[in-house]
This record gives structure tokens, C-alpha cells and sequence, in this order.
């Protein structure tokens, strides 16, 4: 056996008597991609080729929008919720719950819109004005960047 | 002429300065070094310096750096025979330890039994009690708000509610009255959950005028355990430490003697291996001290020790982990002159400590005989939003401590970084105050004392202005 074929078959060892639900490394042009689910592709541990773009369908998959962005211009008269700063965009208190805002949700000035996670810190950013949801710009778990349009809302007459 | 038969190859399981710190360490022992890498780290200064790399996942370290499978399938698959997972991250956990000597990987740190014990607060407490160490007035875990503010009562306010699984600064809510305590209370048990997955909580009175200073320990396999002196770490901000200094010499010689004991009384109640650091809270009106926690991992300010000591602590890590002795004795150890570090952070100061990602434009550090700059950043390099904030650690050695400040004042000035906002100026605050020079500081002072002057001279600035 090379001494390649002896590192994966130490890997899968490994595998097989942890509890892990999967693995995905990648050296040199060795990669090993093992899981216990059920996946659409299935687990490889194969060398690739040197230089090749890497295959992106085993990639561990993101968790699922909350909701699909829209890509429209805020209304006229609505109000729009930029980043506060550069960071990464979470939609959802945390993974698996429904996101704090989402469109055709009422909203108050206070409300939490979303989190801006920025090295370690995570601020909330808040509604603003109380108002309809009408837009969702970014997606959950992106990089925005400072003063990034994340919402707009139609403001409630009052 | 030891032979290096248990350890070849060390996976560096972190990123950042300390990836590049302990790269450097392994080469110097002659050791082949693997860093793992996140995507947002592929071409990084560590990634560079190593024998090869190993990709473990995404940016964000939950899918990354905080896998213990990824790091141990990471190990074995570039054939590593040792672990070192630097500080933060899988650092202080026992399930990395356990992953790893199951798979037959040597992890660089202590055993999982101290590990454990020590990450647990309240245990800690509990086995500092036992080796004599006080551990000031302060429960164990409390069963709910009720009994908080019976233990409370007796302790009188403020109070600090610690998470049990919390550490480092992080977990802790100062409370000032039995009213705050009770709407607080189911708050932070919630907090303490969803950041460490343990709602447990115990009570300590908060010290007004306190110090915090620590005591460095390094342990080997053979009944090896000495102290490298201490660290004063009084310098904060939410409980974050931005200059250390070593050695505390604002303690009398007395309590620095009486904290090395309980650190070395504390380790061999440990068994303890590697390197870790005893935390202390010196109480400045009573002239006492009290065990906060032990960090069973390198800590973020260990080169101020290594400047004082000559004692190259991650290369010491190496050697213990590979079952040899340690290089010294504590007859060996001896503290000569001083030395600071300045934790250069990535943060607008004025925009209240906001991390301030973004591309390094322009990056020159100070160099020079007693100046010392662990630091991973370079011109061009990109600050990730994904990961904490510090860029670099400034260190600087003098004969004393005032030579030292002024040697340190001087390297601060001469340190050019664009591109990013950086918490240089507040260090050269910090260095430059009368309060800081006289020892005249507590852990609050930064807080209380220094930002609100400098709030206050911004505003009068650009009212001239």
C-alpha cells in the first residue's frame, strides 16, 4: 500500500469507530469526504487531480435560507436596513429556528432584524421604524459589507 | 541526543498569530509542522511557514476549526503523531483530548481529567479549596435565584454571576443588588446555556480594587513542575486583558511568593502537564488574593514570561508532550528585567471597540534588539470578519520597568499599519498615563479612568478644531 492509501485507510478507521456524522478534508491532492447520511453524492475518498477546480457537490451543505432574498429595489418611501458593519449576515436567532423578520411580517422600531456577526461580536440590527417587511436583500450566512441595504420596510402610518 | 521517537509530526490545530507561534516552535525542535486551514486561511502566513496543510472546511469555525472530526481526520490524514490546538477554539476541550488518544495522537496539553476539572469552574474552585489555595467568598453551583440571593445576602453586593463552563472573561455578569439579581438571574443561566451548552452558574464577590495577575506553570510526564514567575494582566476592558506585563511588580515580593505556592500547590493537586496558567484577583485593600481559574492551554500573553525567563514555553509544550523532561528546574528559572505586551487588536476605539475588518494596506513593525512582534498579518493580508480581532502582539523587553515602557512607547510609535483601525493609539494611552506608570491601576481602570478622559479630549479636539 502507498503511503497515501494508508492515511485514508486510517481515516476511515477512525470513521468507523467514532460517532462522527462526517468528515471533509482535503491535502495536497488527497481529499476524503465521509458521512453517515444519505447523501445525493456518495462519500469519496478518492485522490483528485492536482490543479482540478474542486467538485462543489459534497461541500457541507449551508443551512437553508430562511427565505429567498428578493432582489427587487426597495419601494419608494420604504425604509431600508443596512449593515452596520462589514460581517456575516445571520437571518435566524440560530440554526434550525425561523428568521426574526421576514416579508409581510409587521414589524416594530425595536424589533431584532438580524445579527451581523463581525469577529466574534454579534450585534443585533434593529427594525428602525415599525412598519411591513416588504424586502429581504441579503442571505443567511453571507459576508455584507458596511451600509449594505438587509431590509426594507414599509413604514406604518400612523 | 534524545531521541524523537514519539513525536515527528505536530498538526497545528489553530490559525492566527499563535499557528504562526508554534509553526516556528515545531522547526526549532526539529519537528515537521501541519497547520490545518479554513478556506478563509489557505494562504496564510502559517499555511506558508508549514510543511504542508490540511483543509478543514469552511470559513465560519463552527464548520472548521471547532470540529474536533475534522481536526483529528485532519491529523491522520497528513500522518501527524501530535495535536496542538493552540488557545481559543478546541484548546480547553477534554472531547478533543479523548478524540485524540483514541486515534493515537498525542494532544499537546494536559490530560482530559485536568483538562476537564479544570475547564469546570466550579470543580476548579473546589480543588483549589483542597490544596489550600483560597478561593475567596463565593459558592459553588447555585440551584436557582433563590439560592443566589441567600449566598449573596451573605456575601454582600456587587456580586459576579459566573457561568461554570464559562472562563476567560467570558460568562460573567456583574450584579449590583438583590432586585438585579432576580430579574438577571434566569437570564444569564440562559446565556450560559447557549454559549458553553451548561446553564450551571456560581456566585463570587466582585472586587471593586482588584489586580489580576497569574502564574505560569509547566509541567512534565517525570514529576517535573516549576513556575516561571508571574504576569499582571490588570489592563482590561469588559474583561478582555490589552497590556500585560511581567513580572507583577506592583505585588509585594511576599505575595508574589505566596502566589507561585498556591500555583504550584494547585498544579500538583492537577497532576499537571504542559503548560497552563493559574489566574489570581489581587485585592488591593486587603492585601490578598483569590483563585479565579486555571487555563489548561498556552495563554495569549505567554511571551512576556518568555522574555523575562529565557524559557521558550510552546517548545517546552513540545517536549513534555513527547514524554521527555523539561529543559529547567525552578532552581534555573530566574526573572531578569521586564517586559510588555500590547495586544494590537483590529477594533475602532472611537466607534466603541467595533472590529474593524478589512485589507492591510501598509505594515511595517518595529524591529530591534528587546522588540519582539508575533503577529500574522502583512501587507495585503485581510483582516476576516470570521475571526477575532487581534493582528498583532507587540512585546518588548527592558532592564526595568520604566526603560520598559519608554522602550515600548517608542516601538508603538514607529509601528505603521493602514488599512485597518487599530487599538495602537489607546495602548500608547495606556503606556503614556501617570496612573500606569505610578502602578496606580486596578482592573477597571481602563474604564473608569482612561476611556472617558480620552472621550472627553476627542471632544474638546474637535470642539477647537
Amino acid at each position: 500500500m502507498s503511503s497515501a492509501e494508508e492515511a485514508i485507510k486510517r481515516v476511515v478507521e477512525a470513521f468507523e469507530r467514532s460517532d462522527w456524522s462526517e468528515i471533509d478534508i482535503r491535502s495536497g491532492d488527497l481529499r476524503v469526504h465521509l458521512s453517515t447520511v444519505a447523501a445525493q453524492s456518495p462519500p469519496t475518498a478518492v485522490p483528485i487531480a492536482a490543479g482540478r477546480p474542486e467538485p462543489d457537490d459534497a461541500a457541507a451543505p449551508e443551512p437553508d435560507p430562511p427565505a429567498t432574498p428578493s432582489a427587487a429595489p426597495p419601494p419608494t418611501g420604504a425604509h431600508v436596513v443596512v449593515a452596520p458593519s462589514p460581517g456575516i449576515l445571520w437571518r435566524s436567532p440560530e440554526p434550525g429556528l425561523p428568521p426574526f423578520a421576514d416579508v409581510g411580517q409587521t414589524v416594530d422600531a425595536s424589533a431584532t432584524m438580524c445579527i451581523i456577526e463581525v469577529m466574534k461580536l454579534m450585534n443585533h440590527v434593529k427594525a428602525g421604524v415599525s412598519g411591513e417587511v416588504v424586502a429581504v436583500y441579503g442571505e443567511n450566512g453571507v459576508v455584507v459589507h458596511n451600509g449594505q441595504a438587509l431590509f426594507a420596510i414599509a413604514p406604518s402610518s400612523s | 541526543m534524545t531521541s524523537r521517537t514519539k513525536i515527528r509530526r505536530v498538526l497545528v490545530a489553530n490559525r492566527g498569530e499563535i499557528a504562526v507561534r508554534i509553526v516556528r516552535a515545531c522547526r526549532q525542535e526539529d519537528l515537521e509542522a501541519i497547520v490545518a486551514a479554513s478556506e478563509a486561511d489557505q494562504d496564510s502566513l502559517a499555511a506558508r511557514l508549514a510543511t504542508d496543510v490540511v483543509h478543514i472546511g469552511p470559513a465560519s469555525p463552527t464548520q472548521s476549526y471547532l470540529r474536533v472530526e475534522q481536526i483529528v481526520a485532519g491529523a491522520l490524514l497528513t500522518c501527524c503523531d501530535a495535536v496542538h490546538p493552540g488557545y481559543g477554539f478546541l484548546s480547553e476541550r477534554a472531547d478533543l483530548a479523548e478524540a485524540c488518544a483514541a486515534n493515537g495522537l498525542i494532544f499537546v496539553g494536559p490530560c482530559v481529567d485536568t483538562i476537564r476539572r479544570g475547564g469546570d469552574k466550579v470543580e476548579a474552585r473546589r480543588v483549589a479549596r483542597a490544596a489550600g489555595v483560597p478561593t475567596g467568598a463565593g459558592s459553588d453551583a447555585v440551584g436557582g435565584a433563590d439560592a443566589a440571593l441567600a449566598i449573596a445576602d451573605g456575601i454582600g453586593y456587587p456580586i459576579l454571576l459566573k457561568a461554570a463552563a464559562g472562563g476567560g472573561g467570558r460568562g460573567m455578569v456583574r450584579i449590583d443588588s438583590p432586585g438585579d439579581l432576580a430579574v438577571r438571574f434566569a437570564t444569564a443561566s440562559g446565556e450560559a446555556d447557549a454559549a458553553f451548552g451548561d446553564g450551571r452558574l456560581y456566585v463570587e464577590r466582585y472586587v471593586e480594587n482588584a489586580r489580576h495577575v497569574e502564574v505560569q506553570l509547566l509541567g512534565d510526564h517525570h514529576g517535573g513542575l516549576v513556575h516561571l514567575g508571574d504576569r499582571d494582566c490588570s489592563t482590561q476592558r469588559r474583561f478582555q486583558k490589552l497590556v500585560e506585563e511581567a513580572p507583577a511588580t506592583a505585588l509585594s515580593g511576599e505575595l508574589r511568593h505566596r502566589l507561585a505556592d498556591a500555583a504550584v500547590a494547585l498544579g500538583r493537586a492537577l497532576d499537571y502537564r504542559g503548560a497552563g496558567t493559574v489566574e489570581f484577583l489581587v485585592d488591593l485593600d486587603r492585601h490578598d488574593f483569590t483563585f479565579l481559574e486555571i487555563n489548561t492551554r498556552v495563554q495569549v500573553e505567554h511571551p512576556v514570561t518568555e522574555m523575562v525567563t529565557g524559557v521558550d514555553i510552546v517548545r517546552e509544550q513540545l517536549r513534555v508532550a513527547a514524554g521527555e523532561r523539561l529543559s529547567v528546574s525552578q532552581d534555573d528559572v530566574s526573572i531578569t528585567g521586564h517586559a510588555i505586551e500590547c495586544r494590537i487588536n483590529a477594533e475602532s476605539v472611537a466607534g466603541g471597540f467595533l472590529p474593524s475588518p478589512g485589507t492591510i494596506t501598509r505594515w511595517v513593525p518595529p524591529a530591534g534588539d528587546h522588540i519582539r512582534v508575533d503577529s500574522h498579518a502583512f501587507a495585503g493580508y485581510e483582516v476576516s470578519p470570521y475571526y477575532d480581532s487581534l493582528i498583532a502582539k507587540l512585546i518588548v523587553r527592558g532592564a526595568d520597568r520604566p526603560d520598559t515602557i519608554a522602550a515600548s512607547l517608542d516601538a508603538l510609535d514607529r509601528f505603521e499599519i493602514e488599512g485597518v483601525e487599530t487599538t495602537r493609539d489607546l495602548q500608547r494611552a495606556v503606556l503614556s498615563h501617570d496612573d500606569f506608570r505610578n502602578e496606580a491601576i486596578n482592573t477597571r481602570w481602563l474604564e473608569t479612568t482612561l476611556l472617558p478622559s480620552m472621550t472627553t479630549a476627542t471632544a474638546e479636539e474637535s470642539t477647537v478644531g
